[in-house]
C-alpha cells in the first residue's frame, strides 16, 4: 500500500522531532530546570513512539518503548521521583530508544545484550521491590493460573445453580482453556437493560441491536412496565430493557463482544436459550433485574494483577523539589523550548515541500543568473551604449535576479540546530569511553545556514568534538590537580561573521602541547628540524596530512581520520578551518564556510591567459605592486612590503602550473587574502577583469576534485572559470617547502 | 449522508492512519492536534463520532471529553478514545469523562469501522 | 371540543432531542395531539422512551394520541426496538 509507506515515512519524521523533544526535555530534567509538564511531554513523546511503532509492527521498538513508556508513567504519577541522576539514566534510555528507531528504519539489527540490560535497569527503576506486576500486552501474570471459569458458581450470585447447565465458559486465556460452541448455530437469549450512565455517554441500544441483527436472526421484546407517564418521566432515565431472542453461528464471546463499550454501564445476560429457560423466565423482570452482569474475565485478570501490593513511594515531597530546582545551565532553555513547539504547533502556519522541488528551483535560479549574464554581456558586445533603455532594462533585470535568488536561498536556508542536537548524545558517548566529564554548552543554533552546507557539518564537528573531549580535556584527577573543576566544558557555538557562518568548538583543556607536536612533525619529517616556527604555526600543523599524536591509535579519534581530513572537507565546501590554542586553558577551534554553495561573490581575474575567479570574501585588497616594494629572497620566493610589514607573493599561475616561473608582481596584479591561521599572502594575477557574483557549479561532481580549485562557474561569454580556493593556494606553495619564511622575512 | 468524524491526535503518524482508515471506509475526516484544538474545530464543524487519544499537550482526553460533553451542542456525539489494551483503569476514567467507546492501539480498519457502527447510527 | 395539536417530531429522535420532545410533550397535554412522524431519520431509546411515557399519560388524561405518516426509518427503528405491530399507538394500536 504506498498510502501506508508515506505514513511510515512520516513516521520517522516524527521519531525525530520527537526524540529531539524527549532529549531536550530529559536535558532539562538532568538540569533541574524541568516541571510536571516537562515530565508529561517526556511521556508523551515515547507514548507517540511506540503508538506509531506498534502501527507498524516494529516489534523490538514498541517492546523497548513500553518498557519506557511504564516508567515514565511512574514519574509521571509520582510514584518514582523525578532526580537529576534519573534523568542522566533515562537520557542512556532515549539514546536506546534512538537507536531502535534508527534500527526499524534500517532495517539493521540492534544490540540486544544493550537493551537487555537498559530495559531491566528502567524496570527496576520503575519498581525496585519488583512486586508489581504490571498489566502489560504480553499477559504476564505471574501468581494468577488461567483457568476456564464455570458460570453458575455460588460467587457468582443468584442464578438458580446448576438447572441451567452452563456450559463452562470460554475465554481467550493463554492456557489452552476448550473452546466454545462448535459453529453450529444455536439459540440465545440476551437481555439488556441500560443505566442511566449507559445513555449519558451517547452510548445507543437501538445500535447495539442492530450490531446484534448481524450476528443472524434476531427477535427483539421490548419490556416498557417501568417506564412511568410523562409528568414524571426523567427524559434521560433508564426505563426500559430488552429480550431478544438470537439464532447465530457466533460464540458467546463474540456476542457479549457486542456490549464491549457499556458492559459496566448496564444489566446484561447472555445464556443459550432453552425450554427449561423458558419456564423459568420470570415475567416481570425482577429477578434478573438483580442478577448481576456477567463477570469482565479481562477486568479480574487485570485486577488481579494491579492488585499486587506497590510500595509506598514516601519520596513525593522530594521528588516535587527536585523537579522544580531553579534554572540553571543554557540546556535549561530545553523546557521553555518544549512548551513553545507544542503551542507553536498549532499555531505554525507553515507548508511542506518536497526538498527536491526547492533543488530544482535553486538550479533554475542559478542558471537563470548565468543567462543573465550572458545577455548581459552580449548587450555590451553589440555595441550598445551603458544608458540605451536596453542596458538599462538589462541592470533591471539584474536586480530582480538577484532578488529572486536570495529570496530562494532563504528557502532552503536552516538552522544548524538540527546538526548540533545530535551532539548531546556524542558528548555522553565519548565523555563515557574516555572517562571523562563533559559538559556541552550550544549557542547559536537559530544561526541558518543553506542546506546544502548544513549536512555537510555534521563530520567535521563531530570530528572536532571527539578531539576536543580525547585529546583536548584532561583525565578529572589531571583537572582538580590543575585547580581547574573536574568537569570539563566543551563549547560549540555557531554565527554569521563576514559574510560566512562561522562555528566555533572550544574546550577548557590543556591546550595544544606544542613541544609534542612539534617534535612528532619534526619525526615525520612534515618541517624541517631547525624551523623557527610561531606558536600559532605549531599549532596548526596538526592539519598536516599523517600527523597524529595518539601514541595508539585511540578508540575516539584516531581511527584513520586525522585533523587533515576534515580540514581537506572543510576546503572542499570552500570553508577554512584553524586553531588558536592557550596552554593550561584550552583550545578553540574555528570553522569558517561560506553560507551557501550555490553563489559567490567572485573577482574574476586573468592568470596566464586563464580566466579565474576569486572569492570576494577571501581577498582583503587588491593591489598595483610598485617594483620597490618587491623584496626577493632568491629560491624561496619573493615577498611584498605591505604597511611595514611583509606578505609572502604566490603566483597563482606557477603554482598552479600555469607557467614555469613566476611572474613578477610588479607586470601583474596582486591580491591580499587571509589565511585561516591568521597569516597573510599576496596572490600575483596577471590582471583584474572585475566583480561578479557567479553560481557554482561543482567540479568534484562534474570532474573531479582538483587541488587548488574550489569549483568552476560559467561567465557571461559561455565559458567556464575556475573559481579559485585561496588557501589551497597558498598550501600548496608551503607544503613545496618553497614559501618564504616568515621568520627569514623578520630577520631582514 | 456522508459521515463526519473529528480525530483528535497529537501525532501526525497517528492521525494520518486514522484518515487513511476512514477515507477509505468512506467517511469525510476532520483533524485537531489536541485537545484545545479539538474544542476550537467543534465550534463549527457537527461531526457524527469523535476519536480521540488521550495523552496529548494543552488538554487531554479526558479534559476534552469532560468539556464535550458539557457542551450542548456536542454532548449526544459518540465520542471513542485511542487506547492500549493494556489499560483498564484508562478505560474506566474514559468512560467516567463520558467516553462511549474506545479503539484498541495499534487499530486495524476493521475494528476501527466495527467500533464505530456500535455507536454511530 | 380541542382543537388537535399537530407535534412534528425531529429528524434525530434519540439523546439530542429527548429533553426537548418531552417538554414540547408536557406543554401539549390534556388535549388531544398527534404526532407526525413524516421526518425521522433516526429512533433512539431515549426517543422511544418519551414517545411511549406520551402515549401512557395520554391515556392517563383521557385523551387520544396519534401517530401519522410515520417514514420508512422510523418504522425500521420501533421493529429494531421491539415495538411489534398493534403493541401500541406508534404501530397502529
Amino acid at each position: 500500500m504506498d498510502e501506508l509507506e508515506i505514513i511510515k515515512g512520516t513516521f520517522f519524521q516524527e521519531c525525530e522531532e520527537l526524540l529531539a523533544d524527549l532529549e531536550n526535555g530529559l536535558l532539562a530534567m538532568e538540569a533541574g530546570s524541568g516541571d510536571a509538564e516537562t515530565v508529561n511531554a517526556v511521556f508523551r513523546a515515547v507514548h507517540s513512539i511506540k503508538g506509531g511503532a506498534g502501527a507498524f509492527g516494529f516489534e523490538a521498538l514498541v517492546r523497548f518503548a513500553h518498557v519506557f513508556e511504564t516508567l515514565m508513567d511512574a514519574v509521571r504519577s509520582n510514584k518514582v521521583p523525578a532526580t537529576q541522576s534519573l534523568a542522566a539514566d533515562l537520557l542512556r534510555a532515549a539514546d536506546i530508544l534512538a537507536d531502535h528507531v534508527n534500527a526499524a528504519q534500517s532495517g539493521d539489527l540492534v544490540d540486544e545484550g544493550r537493551t537487555a540490560a537498559m530495559a531491566a535497569e528502567l524496570t527496576a527503576l520503575t519498581d525496585p521491590d519488583g512486586l508489581a506486576a504490571p498489566a502489560d500486552d504480553e499477559g504476564d501474570f505471574p501468581d494468577f493460573t488461567p483457568q476456564p471459569i464455570a458460570i453458575g458458581g455460588d460467587e457468582l450470585g443468584d442464578l438458580g445453580g446448576d438447572e441451567f447447565g452452563f456450559t463452562p465458559m470460554a475465554v481467550a486465556l493463554p492456557d489452552d482453556a476448550p473452546v466454545a460452541d462448535e459453529p453450529a448455530d444455536a439459540e440465545w437469549e440476551i437481555v439488556f437493560t441500560p443505566h442511566a450512565s449507559l445513555y449519558r455517554n451517547a452510548n445507543e441500544p437501538a445500535l447495539f441491536l442492530r450490531e446484534l441483527e448481524r450476528l443472524g436472526l434476531l427477535t427483539v421484546t421490548l419490556d416498557d412496565s417501568r417506564l412511568p407517564a410523562l409528568e414524571d418521566l426523567d427524559a434521560e432515565g433508564a426505563y426500559l430493557s430488552w429480550t431478544a431472542r438470537l439464532t447465530t453461528d457466533a460464540d458467546e464471546t463474540t456476542i457479549r463482544e457486542v456490549f464491549d463499550f457499556v458492559e459496566a454501564d448496564c444489566d446484561l445476560i447472555i445464556r443459550p436459550f432453552t425450554d427449561d429457560l423458558h419456564d423459568l423466565h420470570d415475567p416481570d423482570g425482577d429477578d434478573l433485574a438483580e442478577a448481576p452482569a456477567m463477570p469482565d474475565i479481562a477486568a479480574i485478570l487485570a485486577k488481579a494483577a494491579a492488585e499486587a501490593p506497590i510500595p509506598e513511594m514516601d519520596a513525593l515531597p522530594a521528588a516535587a523539589g527536585a523537579v522544580a530546582a531553579a534554572p540553571a545551565a543554557p540546556a535549561a532553555a530545553a523546557a521553555p523550548k518544549a512548551a513553545e513547539s507544542n503551542q507553536g504547533f498549532a499555531a505554525q502556519a507553515t507548508i511542506r515541500v518536497d526538498p527536491e522541488r526547492i533543488d530544482k528551483l535553486i538550479d533554475l535560479v542559478g542558471e537563470l543568473v548565468i543567462n543573465q549574464a550572458m545577455l548581459a554581456q552580449r548587450v555590451v558586445e553589440c555595441g550598445l551604449a551603458p544608458s540605451s533603455s536596453v542596458a538599462t532594462g538589462l541592470d533591471d533585470l539584474e536586480q530582480l535576479t538577484r532578488e529572486i535568488q536570495e529570496s530562494v536561498m532563504a528557502i532552503r536556508a536552516q538552522p544548524v540546530k538540527s546538526v548540533f542536537q545530535r551532539m548531546p548524545r556524542l558528548v555522553r558517548e565519548t565523555a563515557s569511553m574516555t572517562g571523562k566529564q563533559v559538559r556541552l554548552v550550544t549557542d547559536g543554533e537559530a544561526t541558518e545556514v543553506d542546506k546544502t552546507v548544513i549536512e555537510r557539518l555534521s563530520d567535521p564537528i563531530t570530528h572536532m568534538i571527539r578531539n576536543a573531549i580525547d585529546h583536548g580535556l584532561e583525565a578529572p584527577d589531571v583537572r582538580v590537580a590543575a585547580g581547574k573543576p573536574a568537569e570539563g566544558v566543551v563549547k560549540l557555538a555557531a554565527m554569521h561573521r563576514g559574510g560566512r557562518i562561522v562555528i566555533e568548538v572550544s574546550d577548557d583543556g590543556a591546550g595544544i602541547n606544542r613541544e609534542r607536536v612539534k617534535a612528532i612533525a619534526i619525526s615525520r619529517e612534515l618541517i624541517g628540524p631547525d624551523s623557527q616556527l610561531t606558536d600559532d604555526e605549531i599549532d596548526n600543523l596538526i592539519f598536516l596530512p599523517g600527523f597524529s599524536t595518539a601514541a595508539k591509535v585511540s578508540d575516539v579519534s584516531g581511527r584513520g581520520v586525522g585533523m587533515d581530513v576534515v580540514r581537506r572537507s572543510i576546503q572542499a565546501l570552500g570553508g577554512r578551518i584553524s586553531i588558536a590554542s592557550r596552554p593550561g586553558q584550552g583550545s578553540t577551534f574555528t570553522l569558517s564556510l561560506p553560507l551557501t554553495l550555490a553563489v559567490l561573490d567572485g573577482m574574476v581575474i586573468d592568470v596566464a591567459g586563464q580566466t579565474l575567479v576569486c572569492p570576494l570574501t577571501a581577498i582583503v585588497e587588491s593591489l598595483k605592486p610598485k617594483a620597490e616594494e618587491i623584496r626577493n629572497l632568491g629560491p624561496s620566493g619573493a615577498v611584498l612590503a605591505v604597511r611595514g610589514g611583509f606578505v609572502p607573493l604566490i603566483d597563482i599561475g606557477y603554482v598552479l602550473g600555469f607557467r614555469a616561473a613566476p611572474l613578477n608582481a610588479a607586470d601583474g596584479v596582486v591580491l591580499l587574502i587571509e589565511n585561516e591561521d591568521g597569516g597573510r599572502a599576496a596572490l600575483v594575477a596577471d590582471g583584474i577583469q572585475g566583480q561578479r557574483q557567479v553560481v557554482i557549479k561543482s567540479l568534484e561532481s562534474n570532474y573531479r576534485q582538483v587541488e587548488g580549485i574550489a569549483a568552476a562557474t560559467i561567465l557571461g561569454d559561455g565559458r567556464v572559470a575556475l573559481i579559485l580556493d585561496p588557501d589551497a593556494v597558498v598550501a600548496m606553495r608551503r607544503q613545496g617547502g618553497r614559501a618564504p619564511d616568515p621568520a627569514l622575512i623578520a630577520a631582514e | 449522508m456522508i459521515q463526519t468524524i473529528l480525530t483528535v491526535d497529537d501525532s501526525r503518524t497517528m492521525r494520518d492512519m486514522l484518515r487513511l482508515a476512514l477515507v477509505g471506509a468512506g467517511f469525510r475526516v476532520v483533524e485537531a492536534v489536541d485537545g484545545l484544538d479539538g474544542l476550537a474545530v467543534l465550534a463549527g464543524e457537527r461531526p457524527d463520532v469523535i476519536i480521540t487519544d488521550i495523552n496529548m499537550p494543552n488538554l487531554d482526553g479526558f479534559g476534552f471529553i469532560e468539556a464535550v460533553r458539557d457542551d450542548a451542542d456536542n454532548r449526544g456525539t459518540p465520542i471513542l478514545v485511542l487506547t492500549t489494551e493494556s489499560d483498564p483503569d484508562k478505560k474506566a476514567r474514559a468512560r467516567d469523562a463520558g467516553a462511549t467507546g474506545w479503539i484498541v492501539k495499534p487499530f486495524n480498519p476493521e475494528k476501527l469501522v466495527q467500533a464505530i457502527r456500535r455507536v454511530a447510527a | 371540543m380541542s382543537e388537535t395539536q399537530t407535534i412534528a417530531l425531529p429528524e434525530t429522535l434519540d439523546m439530542r432531542s429527548a429533553q426537548s420532545l418531552r417538554d414540547q410533550l408536557a406543554a401539549a397535554r390534556g388535549a388531544p395531539a398527534t404526532l407526525d412522524g413524516s421526518a425521522v431519520r433516526r429512533l433512539g431509546a431515549l426517543g422511544l422512551q418519551v414517545l411511549l411515557s406520551a402515549e401512557r399519560q395520554w391515556q392517563a388524561d383521557g385523551q387520544p394520541l396519534s401517530l401519522v405518516d410515520p417514514s420508512p426509518d422510523l418504522r425500521a427503528g420501533l421493529k429494531l426496538l421491539g415495538i411489534a405491530e398493534s403493541q401500541s399507538f406508534l404501530t397502529g394500536a
